[in-house]
């Protein structure tokens, strides 16, 4: 199928009136989700999941990636008012934001961002609409020891290209695949790590893991912590957002440079837009002739760091729908509800639904335009909820949390679950283990066993098939060079240095 | 001193004890050959790589011990407590008296979690709780649940 076609068949299925109002729902969603710290896309996205069970597969996958990429809009105001990101991804956004917001130029600090999102958002839609299938058409030759590869490799590339420290990433990623195996294994029905209980026949629920690791974990963290100071901003003026035309020379570069990187670093599997808003941030610091205003207020650092996390979560799209493997740990979580509704991701996944795919890609463009109203026009909406304190919040949350994941299974065990992967959470804050890859290896867990299992059957038990293929060979050489970087921790301290003191994780 | 130094291993030995037992209990299934892996096959080698993965943790804690030593954010005893206990007491309580009056118990526990509650607005948060979790999860999605009494 050809683009004109391919976008033909999008129009038509994301201009439905329920495709529109799902669409909408999500984005609204999401805004709000990014717009109040405490609860981000992941959790929103995982407590939504079960609602969308009744759903029209595409309608579902159109309402819950709009949760994710609307979240990244939001998420920049609260660091503008607040000091406080509204969702992890936004942490750099504070950093020049807030100052600004307190010179009075919030409005300003708000449009630009919402601007850069928006033109971050369109560069890497259209690189889905071009790469994606290229990729899936080419992975169609794949064996099951490139998928191995592959999958492995992003999950090394998850866990190593962290500024924590790679062995607790390194060794989060494996305790993901290690409750990956929980559950009947599927070749000889044998029940694995069950201890008896019938409840995990079908492993650990996603929805409870990722409920537990990111909302329960996130809410006990919040209690008690003192609240930012909002910043007055009264009544938003749309003459006051406007940019003077040289402010607007002033951003250009870097919101194109920001989405160059947002782009790149999204579409490799399993980096997210922590890392791509994070060094965009550096790379305009040290591109800048005046890098000491850095901090105090530049544009530039809001522009650059907005237009990345927004492209970056876009063109993670692209391995998740031409692969099959999630490019972050939110679209993992997209691509459990894919598996949830029954649908296979993979390189098939364009040929076999065209519909879902392209109408996914119309919807990110439909969704793209109202966000751009829901966050410029609608601002004032917006700024009221972060008004809202934390403590009247988690109640309900918790309540949410609950019924979610009651309704995903009709039992109780998984409210159990959940509680024991929220205190887990917590303890792994505390102790600087990221969550992040704990849920990609969950969710990529039986994956990687199951294409391991085939690779050993068809190559006759001999583990050099890995490096054989040329496929699998290069994608293996590239995992050992990410591991091979954790032993070289010159080459992560010079990376470490130009970078701002902001940690991924420090949310 | 030496108490609080002991204790920054902890972490790295959980990874690394984690590993081993669950390696071991993949030994207590077929581990099959590298032609045929059996279900205990890729399981052990998770196990294995786990608790590499943990020495790796411990050996970076005894590398940067000294350079350490920034002061932790103190353990939230209160925060852990009331959220598990209401959370709780709603997952034993929501099939035999209904939702609604399990979350009312779930806010009243939760709101002890913050030192300084302000209990009129909680009961708001409660009424509108009750409402729409009523409409949305028990009329619109069709729970096995009632709103008052038992399931």
């Amino acid at each position: 199928m050809d683009l004109l076609q391919g976008i033909e068949t999008g129009i038509l299925t994301a201009f439905t009136w329920h495709a529109l109002m799902y669409c909408f729902i999500g984005v609204s969603v999401g805004t709000f989700v990014g717009v109040l710290p405490g609860i981000g896309a992941l959790a929103a996205i995982s407590l939504a999941l079960p609602l969308t069970y009744y759903l029209d597969p595409t309608d579902a996958l159109i309402m819950l990636a709009g949760i994710f990429y609307g979240a990244q809009y939001g998420g920049s105001t609260a660091s503008i008012l607040l000091n406080l990101p509204g969702t992890a991804t936004a942490a750099i956004t504070c950093l020049d934001g807030y100052p600004m917001a307190r010179q009075g130029k919030a409005p300003l600090a708000i449009f630009v961002t919402a601007i850069n999102s928006f033109v971050g958002s369109s560069i890497a839609i259209v690189l889905v609409m071009g790469f994606a299938p290229l990729i899936a058409e080419f992975a169609l030759e794949f064996g099951a020891e490139d998928y191995f590869a592959v999958i492995l490799l992003g999950l090394v590339a998850a866990s190593t290209m962290t500024l924590g420290s790679p062995f607790k990433a390194l060794a989060m990623v494996v305790f993901g695949l290690a409750l990956g195996m929980v559950g009947t294994d599927v070749n000889t029905g044998q029940f694995r790590f069950t201890f008896g209980a019938f409840e995990l026949a079908d492993g650990f629920s996603l929805v409870a893991v990722a409920m537990g690791l990111f909302g329960v974990a996130e809410i006990i963290a919040n209690i008690g912590q003192p609240q930012g100071v909002l910043q007055k901003v009264g009544r938003i003026r749309f003459t006051d957002m406007l940019p003077t035309r040289s402010e607007w020379k002033q951003i250009a570069w870097p919101t194109l440079r920001g989405s160059a990187i947002g782009s790149f670093i999204g579409a490799l599997p399993g980096t997210g837009p922590g890392i791509a808003s994070l060094m965009a941030y550096a790379t305009e610091m040290r591109l800048s002739k005046t890098p000491e205003k850095f901090g105090k207020g530049a544009l530039e650092g809001i522009s650059a760091p907005e237009a990345a996390n927004n492209a970056s979560v876009q063109a993670a799209f692209i391995p998740t729908l031409s692969l099959g493997i999630p490019g972050d740990a939110v679209v993992a979580v997209l691509m459990g509800a894919m598996i949830l509704h029954g649908i296979t991701p993979g390189p098939n996944l364009i040929n076999d639904q065209p519909q879902m795919f392209w109408g996914l890609i119309i919807s990110f463009w439909v969704g793209n335009l109202l966000l751009l109203v829901l966050n410029i026009p609608l601002i004032g909406l917006w700024v009221k909820l972060l008004s809202i304190p934390y403590h009247l919040l988690y109640p309900g949350i918790l309540i949410f949390i609950c019924l979610g994941v009651y309704s995903a299974d009709n039992n109780v065990f998984d409210i159990f679950v959940v509680l024991g992967f929220g205190i887990l959470g917590y303890l792994m804050r505390r102790t600087g283990f990221p969550a992040t890859p704990v849920l990609l290896g969950f969710i990529l867990g039986p994956i990687l066993e199951e294409n391991f299992r085939r690779a050993m059957l068809l190559s006759k038990g001999d583990l050099m098939v890995f490096f054989e293929s040329p496929i699998s060979a290069t994608f293996m050489g590239l995992s050992l060079l990410f591991i091979a970087s954790v032993f070289m921790p010159g080459l992560r301290a010079r990376l470490a240095r130009r970078s701002p003191k902001f940690s991924e994780d420090d949310d | 001193m030496i108490k609080s130094s002991l204790l920054s291993y902890l972490p790295g030995a959980v990874v690394v004890l984690g590993g081993l037992l669950f390696a071991l209990g993949a030994a207590s299934y077929p581990l099959g050959t590298l032609l045929r892996p059996g279900p205990g096959f890729f399981p052990m080698v998770i196990g294995v790589a786990l608790a590499l993965m943990g020495l790796g943790v411990l050996a970076e804690t005894r590398r940067s011990r000294a350079a350490a030593g920034a002061a932790d954010e103190p353990f939230a005893w209160r925060a852990v407590l009331f959220t598990v206990a209401s959370v709780l007491v709603f997952a034993f309580s929501v099939e035999r008296i209904g939702y609604v009056p399990a979350a009312l118990l779930l806010i009243a526990i939760a709101g002890l979690a913050e030192r300084r509650s302000d209990w009129p607005a909680l009961l708001l948060v409660a009424l509108f709780m009750a409402v729409f979790g009523t409409l949305v999860f028990i009329w619109g999605l069709g729970l096995p649940l009632k709103a008052v009494g038992a399931s």
